[in-house]
């Protein structure tokens, strides 16, 4: 359907619109008229992405000066969901624009693992081999080499792609991943460089967080998009813990050993080069000198010489030269292998040791006389030595990179960071496992650029309660803060708050009650009841894997899952990614053929983030207890002393609102769509209380009726009887309808908004 | 031909049913027979219990209720182990294989448990049940399972969840009258019956009949083999010819053929009826008198029961309206008009209920077929 919103034509791939995307498309269009960055909240299953795309290229047809829209997706498969909505709204739009008119260029962009077409070189496995492969093929001294000695191999889909140069230009259209593949298998072009040559063509792009947040990727991708740009944060929920990972850095005992070793390879390449080809170390030594090692210089050769962009941010790196003491190949081999040798040696320490980055220097200085101008351009230095002795294959040399990195964004922050060394993992105090952590507090310092640099940031995301605590955090100021709700024909949620055992044994995961045999057993009966009136998938999440692997071991002796087990299979989530993907595979198969199953596993893991238990996959979801961080982390500690400081957030705020969040996240997981119903059990007394309460988002709390608090047990096991019959009772279309407007329905909508405004007039 | 399976695993024996659950779908399974038996005393029925994780035949198929309803409530195993579709599917499948094409191949599963623990891919067995024409309905007792959900779409059954006892029995009963034909794909088939005579009015008459050999007062006696049974509609024990009594027929029949619904029929197309009965009048030169036309004149009236319709169309309607008010009733009620799509005749609303729901024939299509009959003869 094609309608006026406030003036703006917006095309809608679907007959009929939801009054919650409606208002939704209100919201964006004004924070957009208004240029500004905004925060909607608005529940799973009702469109969202398809909202976000129609309304925002239609807002680019009807104002070209806009920029690109920049979608950011967390994964994958996510980005091909959005691609896929975008590819539908297409063929919508080019209805009304026969002539092609109206068409959008847009296409995913993501690493090399994901796009390559060589045969030998996308058979690698992980993301850094692939990319060093690629490398080996395509790296502009290789291909010079090629140019004399045949044995040399090359990339014939990169070559095919640089023979074309600037002529290698994507018809319009949507292009998945799977489709540049395509493309570029017909044309003989590498898809990779094709979509990184094609970014600054097209209307629409579509990547992952860190293209836009850590700014060592975003130097590379995200440096051409013009200011103009929408720049678009999907499932931006955990945006702060991004930011913040994307500016940490950790180094272990391995990493120390292996970055000495890395340094070791470099030094005798430095060596070797020179009995052979001194002229080239020199030749970098002027470069240096003369300042020309502004990345710019050295980077913008070939883009497939890049192999990692400073990891600071770009304003706060100097443009000066690289001091006099690393200029040097050696000196710098040896100025690192110092560094390693200090770092080293604080890793020694025997209790935990957390500094200031400022502190640390200091020390360094004192010890070692290591300044911070140095440290500074460790990183650069370090790249431009890869380039100069040719090393393709980047991923061995991936300790000695992180290496740099600790130092450049020591040398660089002296807020904002903690420096903290640890001897032994504190949950498992008897192995020693030294590591320093070098860890960014400050989730605002790596959104800064993007607010600055981009004219509208959204941020959008199913849950993002309570919303007004983001800006706080991200340090920004949005136009507009909205929490939409979701309209339904039926109380397809069923939120309850289970608070005590059948008898009347409190439900806790607080520290003190937790071991507690009778909470373990009143848990387990909780559980066991619930699948015997729950059909098909329940999935259970508890707040750690420790504690999981504790309450399921108790269950075990207890003969709880013995019971579970009769009326439904069990799986569990582990930390092994291959494991818990059988596990979940198998999961889905048990609820197919009816057997029934509950999945166990842990909020903040990687089955709460990214996978959907829609329909009968998920017809319950329990939330065992409040998923709070481990309170005694020193970096939580940091960063929460940091937040108190700086922003002025309480300590206990920030908690329970980050375990409420995953709390919702958790339990967002089983609706998916408006057919969908799931029940939701909050199994935990602490829920009860209006601090916690309050922190859940809207769209859950309309649905919490006053009846179904602080229940217990047993009655929790009616309201389920109840609900799930009432649920099975066939879905009337009819009544579907209500919840939906139709072209007609909106025309008087905003004629009725006309009529208001004239008589505020 | 249906397989009636009913559930008494582990699930049964929760109490959120009263009494509980299994004695509540016993009651309801017996009401269910009555019914079923009621509205097709042709079909034949078999009754198939799961529990323990196995399916075991109670009755076989057969066509009299009474036996089935006995052996049922005799019941008295109770409920235990697990629930497994697939055993149900593959035993109903097996006893379903062998009846002839002309028969509804129907399962009908009263399902309590929430899981099905099977010893296979029970995808497979669905596929087998459709290749096989075999439709499988479910009724759920607790909530909405995917497995039944798929199974019953598949085989283009329906599946339903009771909300309480009394839902519970509504969607039993649904399922009591049988599906209309698929008169395309059924090939049409001679079946031989008996019609058996009734004997032994007085208790003299009393003898050995059926294949227990109770003394009864009254039995029927089979025509071909002079062996007495005790009910219709069975199959007689010696012979195997299915005995049949000649309403029991007539009744089956009816449901194969269903009366097409009949339209109802909005105000302009009324008028459009009423217009041209006008002109037909004025053809044959009756005079109208525009007063207070009574129903013998009135316009339109319903083909079964002669009420005066024309209340309904607009035209007469304000004439009406004025009418009933000088005769001083405020009532006026607009009935709903409907029409045959074959025989284009008119009924009133309570004419249509009676004639779908009771009589199942339409008389407007019986008079035309009875006048077009002779002159087919001749």
């Amino acid at each position: 359907m094609k309608f006026k919103l406030e003036g703006l034509d917006v095309y809608f791939p679907y007959e009929f619109i939801y009054p919650e995307q409606y208002s939704y498309m209100l919201e964006l269009k004004r924070s957009l008229d208004a240029r500004g960055h905004c925060l909607l909240e608005m529940p799973t299953g009702t469109g969202k992405t398809i909202t976000l795309l129609s309304l925002i290229t239609s807002y680019q047809l009807a104002h070209p000066e806009v920029g690109k829209l920049v979608y950011c997706t967390r994964t994958v498969p996510e980005m091909e969901k959005v691609l896929a909505e975008l590819k539908e709204l297409l063929e919508y739009r080019s209805k009304h624009f026969p002539g092609g008119a109206g068409s959008i260029m847009a296409l995913g962009l993501s690493s090399r693992k994901n796009l390559c077409v060589h045969p030998q070189v996308a058979d690698e496995g992980s993301r850094e081999s692939v990319d060093a492969q690629c490398r080996k093929l395509t790296a502009s001294w290789v291909r010079e080499r090629s140019v004399s000695e045949e044995s040399v191999d090359l990339c014939e889909f990169f070559e095919g792609h640089e023979r074309a140069g600037s002529e290698a230009l994507l018809p319009t259209g949507v292009y998945t991943l799977a489709d540049l593949r395509q493309f570029g298998k017909e044309r003989g072009w590498c898809p990779y460089f094709l979509a990184r040559h094609m970014v600054s063509f097209a209307n629409v792009v579509v990547y992952n967080y860190q293209y836009m947040i850590d700014p060592k990727v975003s130097q590379m991708v995200s440096r051409e998009l013009e200011k103009e740009c929408v720049v678009v944060f999907d499932e931006a929920h955990n945006i702060d813990n991004v930011c913040i990972e994307a500016l940490s850095v950790n180094l272990r005992q391995q990493t120390m050993d292996a970055a000495s070793r890395n340094l070791r390879t470099l030094s005798n390449k430095i060596t070797h080069l020179k009995e052979t080809d001194e002229k080239r170390l020199r030749d970098e030594y002027s470069r240096l000198v003369q300042g020309l090692v502004d990345r710019g210089a050295l980077s913008r050769e070939r883009m497939s010489d890049e192999i990692l962009a400073h990891p600071t941010l770009p304003e706060d790196v100097l443009q000066e030269t690289v001091p006099g003491n690393i200029r040097r190949a050696e000196h710098y081999i040896a100025f690192m292998n110092r560094f390693l040798a200090y770092l080293k040696d604080r890793l020694k320490v025997n209790q935990v040791v957390s500094e200031t980055p400022a502190s640390f220097v200091n020390s360094l200085q004192q010890t070692v006389q290591i300044d911070a101008k140095t440290l500074r351009f460790c990183y650069d230095r370090l790249s431009s030595l890869l380039k100069t002795l040719q090393i393709t294959n980047t991923d061995d040399f991936t300790p000695v990179h992180l290496l740099a990195d600790f130092a450049t964004l020591i040398g660089t922050y002296a807020k904002g960071f903690a420096i903290i060394i640890e001897p032994f993992d504190s949950r498992l105090p008897n192995i020693p496992d030294p590591v320093i952590q070098l860890s960014c507090l400050d989730a605002s310092l790596a959104m800064k650029p993007i607010f600055s640099k981009f004219q509208s940031v959204v941020i959008t995301s199913g849950t993002l309660s309570p919303i007004e605590l983001y800006p706080r955090i991200l340090n920004f100021n949005p136009v507009s803060i909205q929490s939409f709700n979701m309209t339904l024909t039926r109380n397809c949620m069923c939120p309850v708050v289970v608070t005590r055992g059948a008898d009347q044994t409190p439900l806790t995961t607080a520290f003190e009650l937790r071991s507690d045999p009778a909470v373990v057993r009143s848990y387990g009966r909780l559980l066991v009841d619930l699948s015997t009136v729950v059909p098909d998938g329940i999935v259970c999440f508890f707040v750690s894997y420790l504690y999981m692997d504790q309450i399921i071991s108790k269950w075990h002796d207890m003969g709880i899952l013995q019971e579970i087990m009769q009326n439904k299979l069990i799986f569990i989530e582990t930390q092994d990614v291959v494991e818990t993907t059988l596990a979940l595979d198998n999961f889905r198969r048990a609820c197919d053929s009816g057997r029934g199953a509950i999945f166990l596993s842990v909020a903040r893991g990687k089955v709460a983030e990214g996978i959907d238990f829609d329909r009968h996959y998920g017809r319950c979801v329990v939330m065992f207890g409040i998923p709070y961080q481990y309170t005694l982390s020193r970096i939580l500690r940091a960063r929460l002393d940091y937040l108190q400081e700086t922003f002025q957030i309480k300590e206990n705020d920030y908690l329970t609102f980050d375990a409420i969040r995953q709390a919702s996240q958790c339990v967002g997981r089983v609706i998916r769509s408006k057919a969908d119903y799931g029940m939701m059990v909050f199994a935990d007394r602490r829920y009860q209380r209006h601090d916690k309460r309050d922190k859940l988002p809207g769209w859950i709390t309309r649905h919490l009726l006053e009846a179904h608090l602080n229940l217990s047990t047993d009655m929790m096991l009616h309201v389920a009887r109840d609900f799930m019959r009432n649920m099975a009772q066939p879905l009337d279309r009819a009544a579907m309808g209500k919840s939906l407007l139709s072209e007609q329905a909106i025309a008087a909508l905003n004629e009725a908004q006309e009529r208001d405004g004239m008589i505020l007039g | 031909y249906l397989i009636l399976v009913v559930d008494f695993s582990r699930a049964s024996s929760a109490q959120d049913l009263r009494p509980n659950r299994m004695t509540f779908m016993i009651k309801t399974c017996v009401t269910f027979i009555r019914d079923f038996f009621n509205q097709n005393p042709l079909s034949q029925l078999g009754i198939l219990v799961i529990r323990d994780g196995i399916a075991e035949k109670l009755t076989d198929l057969s066509g009299s209720p009474e036996a089935q309803i006995k052996r049922l409530l005799e019941y008295k195993q109770g409920a235990s182990g697990d629930a497994s579709l697939q055993n149900a599917l593959d035993l109903s499948l097996m006893n379903l294989k062998s009846i002839p094409p002309y028969g509804h191949r129907e399962v009908l599963v009263l399902f309590s448990s929430l899981t099905s623990c099977d010893p296979r891919n029970i995808l497979a067995s669905i596929q087998e049940c459709k290749d096989e024409r075999i439709r499988v309905s479910v009724v759920g007792v607790a909530a909405e399972v995917y497995v039944c959900k798929r199974m019953s779409e598949e085989t283009r059954g329906t599946y339903h969840v009771g909300l309480g006892e009394q839902h519970l029995e509504e969607l039993m009963l649904m399922h009591a009258p049988p599906p209309p034909a698929i008169a395309s794909n059924t090939a049409s088939e001679l079946v031989l019956m008996g019609f058996p005579q009734r004997s032994g009015e007085d208790k003299l008459g009393q003898v050995h009949v059926g294949i227990n050999n109770i003394i009864a007062p009254v039995s029927f006696t089979c025509p071909r083999c002079c062996a007495k049974v005790g009910e219709l509609p069975c199959a007689c024990h010696v012979c195997q010819l299915t005995l049949i009594s000649s309403p029991h027929l007539a009744r089956s029949y009816h449901h194969l053929f269903p009366v097409n619904a009949f339209k109802e029929l909005s105000s302009k197309a009324l008028a459009m009826i009423a217009r041209e009965q006008l002109e037909k009048r004025a053809l044959s030169g009756i005079q109208i008198s525009s007063k207070m036309p009574t129903s013998s004149e009135s316009l339109i009236s319903c083909f079964g029961c002669l009420r005066d319709m024309s209340v309904a169309v607009p035209d007469f309607q304000q004439q009406q309206y004025a009418v009933t008010r000088v005769l001083g009733s405020s009532r006026v009620s607009i009935p709903m008009v409907l029409r045959c799509s074959t025989c284009m005749n008119v009924f009133c609303y309570d004419c249509d209920v009676y004639i779908h729901e009771s009589l199942h024939n339409c008389p407007g299509c019986q008079i035309k077929t009875d006048s077009r009959a002779p002159h087919a003869r001749q």
